[in-house]
This record gives C-alpha cells, sequence and structure tokens, in this order.
C-alpha cells in the first residue's frame, strides 16, 4: 500500500489531501493532490502558502528525478515543511510505500522493434 | 542552561559545507543524548529512494524516543525576513502508537540554540508549553524589527528616486534590479505585531511595496534575472506605459503612497510603545 498526505498547517488551519492506494503513486499524482488542496484554501489562506506550495511543488519534481521516496519502516516516515521556519506552512508526508517517481515511459510497436 | 557543547558560528555555512552540515547534525545529537538517557531511535527518513541523502536542513535532525515522544530540528539559513524561529507540535498515529512531536525550526544563532535546548530539556520533562509560546512570541517580535528594518533600507534606498523626471540611467536599472530582490523576498512574508492595528500598517507597506515593483518590472514585463539593456527597458516603458511621462507619474504616486505608508506604520507603532 502506498500512503500519504499534503497538508496546510497553522494557527487556524488543518487542511489535507491524502492518498492511499495499491498502485503506485506519481509524480503527478503527487503535483494533483497539491493542486486540489490549493483548490480547498480560502484565498488568504493560499496566499499566505504560496512560497510553500512552490517549494513543495520543486519537492517533488526533484524526488521524482531520484527515483522518488520509499518508506519501508511506518516508524521511520518522511515529513517535510514548506517553507522552512514558518508555522503558515505545506507538511507534505509519505507513510508507507512509494510515492513521487517517474511514469514509465511507454515505447510503441514501432519503437519496440528498433 | 549551559551546554558543554561547542556552538560553532560556521553552523551557518551548512547547506555550502557537507562537513560542516555532518557537524551541525553531530552537535544535536550530542546535545540531545546529554539532555536524555532514553534511547535515540532515527525518526524521520532522509533520503531518496536512489539513496541520494536530503540534506537541505528539512529536517537537519530528528529523532524518536522509546517514550512515543520524537523531536525533529528544521534549520533555515540566516535571513532576515524569513522567521529566525517557529516552533510547533505534531501528533501521529502509528500503528497504533501516538507519537507526540516537537518540531523547532530556527536559524543558527547561539542565542536561538539555547533557548531551543532549553525548550527540548521542558518538551522532556512535559512542561513546554508556555515557554514554547513564549519563545514564538519573543522570534516573532525579532522576526518583525528584522523585516522593518529590511524595509527602512529600502525606502532609505529609493526615496531619493522620488519626482524623478530625469532621464533613466544604467545606475537607476542597477538600484531597481537590487530593489527588486529586495521585495522579492519581503513580499511573501507575513506579520503579525502586537496589535491588529500595526499588522494592518504593515500589509499596507507590503502591498505598496508590491505596487512599486509592478512599476519598475513595467507592469510585470520585465525579469530582473535575465541580461538588460537600458535601451530595452526604456523601450519596455513605452510598450507598457506609451510615453515616459506616464511611467515617471507612476513610480512617483507608488512611490509617494510608500512612504506615507510607512511613516503611518512607524507612527502607529511608536504611538502604541508609548
Amino acid at each position: 500500500m502506498n500512503r500519504g498526505r499534503v497538508q496546510a498547517q497553522g494557527k487556524k488551519l488543518e487542511e489535507s489531501e491524502k492518498w492511499a492506494q495499491d498502485e503506485e503513486f506519481y509524480k503527478e499524482d503527487g503535483l494533483d493532490k497539491v493542486e486540489k488542496l490549493k483548490q480547498k484554501l480560502k484565498p488568504r489562506d493560499l496566499k499566505a502558502r504560496i512560497i510553500g506550495f512552490k517549494k513543495c511543488e520543486r519537492f517533488i519534481n526533484q524526488a521524482a528525478e531520484n527515483n522518488g521516496i520509499r518508506v519501508v519502516d511506518m516508524k521511520k516516515p518522511f515529513r517535510q515543511s514548506f517553507p522552512k521556519n514558518y508555522t503558515e506552512r505545506v507538511d507534505l508526508e509519505v507513510h508507507e510505500g512509494i510515492a513521487f517517481i517517474n511514469k514509465p515511459i511507454v515505447l510503441n510497436s514501432d519503437e519496440k522493434q528498433i | 542552561m549551559k551546554n558543554k557543547f561547542d556552538y560553532s558560528e560556521s553552523f551557518n555555512t551548512f547547506l555550502k559545507d557537507k562537513e560542516m552540515y555532518k557537524q551541525n547534525v553531530s552537535f544535536w545529537k550530542s546535545v540531545i543524548k546529554s539532555i536524555t538517557n532514553e534511547n535515540q531511535n532515527d525518526w524521520i527518513l532522509n533520503n531518496y529512494d536512489n539513496g541520494v541523502e536530503i540534506n537541505d536542513g528539512n529536517p537537519l535532525y530528528s529523532v524518536r524516543f522509546d517514550s512515543n515522544k520524537a523531536i525533529r530540528i528544521i534549520q533555515d539559513k540566516r535571513n532576515d525576513v524569513t522567521p529566525k524561529f517557529a516552533s510547533w507540535n505534531c501528533s501521529y498515529n502509528i500503528e497504533d502508537t501516538q507519537i507526540e512531536e516537537l518540531v523547532i525550526a530556527l536559524q543558527p544563532y547561539k542565542n536561538i540554540y539555547n533557548d531551543a535546548i532549553q525548550l527540548i530539556e521542558n518538551f522532556l520533562k512535559n512542561k513546554y508549553k508556555r515557554f514554547q509560546l513564549d519563545l514564538n512570541i519573543k522570534y516573532n517580535d525579532i522576526t518583525n524589527e528584522y523585516r522593518l528594518k529590511v524595509i527602512d533600507n529600502i525606502i532609505n534606498k529609493v526615496s531619493s528616486h522620488i519626482l524623478l523626471h530625469q532621464e533613466l540611467n544604467q545606475n537607476n536599472l542597477h538600484e531597481y534590479r537590487k530593489l527588486n530582490i529586495y521585495i522579492e523576498e519581503i513580499q511573501n512574508t507575513s506579520s503579525r505585531f502586537q496589535t491588529p492595528i500595526i499588522t494592518r500598517k504593515y500589509d499596507k507597506v507590503i502591498s505598496n511595496l508590491v505596487d512599486l515593483k509592478n512599476t519598475i518590472t513595467l507592469k510585470s514585463q520585465i525579469d530582473f534575472e535575465a541580461k538588460l539593456s537600458l535601451r530595452e527597458y526604456k523601450k519596455n516603458i513605452i510598450k507598457s506605459y506609451s510615453n515616459n511621462y506616464n511611467y515617471t507619474t507612476s513610480y512617483n504616486s507608488k512611490m509617494t503612497k510608500l512612504i506615507k505608508s510607512y511613516n503611518e506604520l512607524k507612527r502607529v507603532k511608536s504611538n502604541k510603545i508609548k
């Protein structure tokens, strides 16, 4: 099972988008969760986290370039807060399994022959 | 608390110097070991699946104790517009066990380290909430003071340009480039002051700074990070403002509003202090 969540946190806010699926959780799925979370927020809460969301998206892209994040021991999860040092922030968590990997490149039949 | 571990001014280079990063991690490991005899377990995963370590200070160090308490220390490089210190708590359920986590986000300064160490001691004794709140208030005020200094610096740098009617020169462009960097750094920071009125006045100054930036970047048409000649800039003034007069008028109007709002902020702030 691949599980995790992206959360908008703050003194008066706790909103999240979770995932729990057997299928692989791709980079695009992660970015999609971030986008859905943005849409849930009031403009004021979103504005306070503009940099946080940008940094979170940048991290997901960077993770994809490095084969993603894999949590094998649930007692050692993955967690980052964006931006650093801000209570009004975006938390990215992977609780179990793999996340933010690149989709495999599917070759068409002509390319396979080559 | 007096700790026997040496804080190093070089910790500020932790993002540039791999050896310093390791020393900084060891510092926190040793400090926490000196505070408690509890077994220290690994806590936050800090590498990508290809094995590359995520050495970005987010977190710099983390630990979980057998008592199901955990500590996460996040470190940012020194910066006058980002928060110097913030602390919060998280709670997690892992395999039917509840983990209570203390998060400390800081910049590397000796006094901040000492306060963070005291907070960890108090957390492990279950008596830390009041101290944590006091530290958050104290460092929020310090961060605000630093931000005000940055704004003061910006205003002092650019206010001499008010009523600018002369031909733009290369020096102006150079100043705009620097100004743009300062404003970009501060524009997305949100500050809470002791009273809502000061917060509102501060927000107004930031909003006016962004308006000024909009004029300087010719309604966001100019990317100061890219190479740009004075000739190209002047050409873009005509594109965005039709003529130089409109541009100068816009610039002066934004600058007047900025200075007025900044003086208003200073006035409200000094009234509150009295």
